[in-house]
């Protein structure tokens, strides 16, 4: 081969690799597009069409097993500021085995005509069935006018059912969500940077879909539909995948009515403290969106479909979710491809993706803690440390070539070899891809005496959105290979905030 | 109706009025006799709390412009010492 061949060949090869590092901006891209719709939310909201109004509301409670909660969670309803006479309760027991019929059937002689206990001798269809056994009652007759669909464990603030039934005065308006905040009395260093996560993924993204007229997803614990709006769904949710929430909000928007996020209503709810249940919960969250993906697929990118949903802005935040494993294993070894070829090219790309990443990640932090102070108070410091201590140190990388590798140990008296150099660069190359290795490993040993110590420390090393990341490969493996959807609950012991 | 919080008229559709008509069969309700309402609280200004609301939105670009004045600062003064 002559050598200008050659060369045409490491050029095309080079070009290549770019374009696969570049497929690394998108998700780059798609926060910051997020972000400044953020900020036009001032101007592009639903407050507009909003006004005080009191539908009466049956709130739905499914419960499994949840006697250490749902007796709480009724109390807290009843005292909301909402007029007595408009809310009824219905907890539907999907034949609990602990003592759930006893609390709830206590609660209904405690509030008499407020609360109902309705029972299914044959439970254990999962979630989706359980809400369905509740909206064929509720809609039985006349009353209702809108439906509160909540979790057993959440705990609604005082004002939270009237910020959100103030939408509904819009008829155009068929669901509302509310800001789920992780509220644990007894907080630990995951539920912490679960805070965070919940700051990010519903009052800036949340935000950001209720100015694009297209929402991904009802809150679980915090979904209220009108009665036109179930009626129109055919009064049944989803039961096929394991995002019944996500389903009813396409739904929702795809029969013509509008999901609006209120950003001021607030539930508190109680999130896991250890890796291997937050891996679970959020395991069924990965693989119903990948279900969700695959069942919506003929409404990606297309604008004709849904003036919302098929808008391109919000398969971009959609996608970027979705895909952002994949990138993360795809673009290091194109780095890694690209540092073989031409090694300072390689620097310019890696500065530069990790450049406009920090910058972004930086002004995402700063511009979230301030949409929730008492998240900023408990978890700025989660916040800052939430790509990972080592990813914090790769951005100080791409930052300052040079002063970790070179000018720090050379304080010491250190200095690496070349060898060392480009172990060094392989490394940080490789980072991210070897961040998620590290949350697996978390997980793996969080049940041993070691675990116990090293995880937290693990998980802080290598940042909690590898860790998501590292989910999202789990998930999309089970659904290749078909794993099993049976719904696996997350256990919850009452330790939401009263 | 009046709600027991504020003493303020609020928008209750009484039942049956819906402007939409729904399908499927009806039946009495089953949920058995309303509770009474609530101690009235201190009173709360509905549409006040909507505006303060609104008003708090107003407050997003402020917020993005503090974010992105940090990011500026930080990044400017990471180049300094460096």
């Amino acid at each position: 081969m002559s050598p200008g061949t050659t060369e045409t060949l490491r050029t095309v090869l080079a070009v290549l690799l770019l374009a696969v590092i570049g497929v690394g901006l998108i998700p780059v891209v798609s926060t910051a597009v997020q972000f400044v719709l953020v900020a036009l939310h001032s101007r592009f909201n639903h407050y507009r069409k909003a006004a005080p109004f009191f539908p009466r509301v049956v709130v739905l409670i499914p419960a499994w097993n949840e006697g250490a909660v749902v007796g709480a969670s009724i109390d807290r309803l009843m005292q909301l500021e909402y007029p007595r006479e408009a809310l009824r309760i219905y907890v539907v027991d999907d034949a609990s085995t602990d003592d759930t019929p006893h609390v709830v059937r206590d609660r209904e002689r405690l509030y008499p005509g407020s609360v109902r206990h309705l029972r299914r001798e044959n439970g254990g269809e999962g979630k989706a069935h359980t809400l369905n056994h509740g909206l064929r009652t509720a809609l039985e007759d006349d009353w209702m006018q809108a439906v509160l669909v909540m979790d057993a464990d959440v705990i609604y603030e005082r004002d939270a059912l009237r910020k959100m039934t103030r939408h509904l005065a819009d008829p155009a308006v068929g669901a509302v969500t509310a800001y789920i905040r992780e509220g644990s009395r007894d907080k630990n260093y995951l539920t912490r940077f679960i805070a965070f996560e919940y700051v990010l993924g519903q009052l800036a993204a949340r935000r950001a879909q209720n100015v694009v007229s297209a929402m991904a997803c009802l809150a679980g614990g915090a979904q209220l539909h009108s009665r036109a709006n179930l009626e129109a769904l055919g009064g049944l949710i989803d039961t096929d995948t394991l995002a019944e929430d996500t389903i009813t909000t396409f739904e929702t928007q795809l029969h013509g009515r509008r999901a609006v996020f209120e950003p001021h209503a607030v539930v508190l709810a109680e999130e896991p403290q250890g890796v291997d249940a937050l891996w679970r919960q959020r395991l069924r969250w990965a693989r119903g969106n990948l279900q969700v993906t695959r069942r919506y697929r003929w409404l990606w990118f297309r604008h004709g479909k849904h003036p919302g949903l098929g808008r391109a802005t919000f398969a971009l935040q959609w996608f970027s979710i979705l895909v952002l494993p994949l990138v993360m294993v795809v673009v290091p070894l194109a780095f890694l491809g690209l540092f073989a070829l031409d090694h300072p090219l390689a620097q310019v790309a890696f500065r530069a993706l990790w450049i406009s990443a920090a910058c972004l990640y930086l002004f995402a932090v700063v511009f979230s803690l301030q949409l929730d102070p008492v998240v900023a108070r408990a978890s700025w410091w989660q916040a800052l440390l939430f790509p990972g201590l080592l990813s914090v140190a790769v951005m100080v990388t791409a930052f300052f070539p040079g002063l970790l590798e070179e000018r720090l140990p050379g304080v010491f008296g250190l200095q690496l070899t070349p060898a060392g150099h480009v172990i060094w660069t392989v490394v940080v190359y490789l980072w991210v891809s070897l961040a998620m290795v590290g949350a697996w490993i978390a997980r793996l040993i969080e049940p041993t005496r070691v675990g116990r110590i090293l995880t937290p420390v693990l998980v802080y090393l290598v940042g909690y959105g590898p860790l998501q990341c590292a989910v999202a490969v789990d998930a999309f493996y089970r659904e290749l290979r078909g794993a099993s959807t049976a719904w696996e609950k997350t256990e919850k012991i009452g330790r939401v905030l009263g | 109706m009046t709600t027991p919080h504020t003493g303020r008229h609020v928008r209750v559709t009484p039942a049956g009025t819906d402007p939409e008509p729904r399908p499927g069969p009806t039946r009495p309700t089953t949920a058995g006799p309303l509770a009474p309402a609530p101690a009235p609280e201190p009173d709360l200004d509905l549409q006040r709390e909507l505006d303060r609301d609104r008003r708090l939105e107003r407050r997003l670009p402020f917020q993005a412009l503090v974010a992105a004045l940090a990011t500026a600062l930080v990044v400017l003064v990471g180049r300094v010492l460096s």
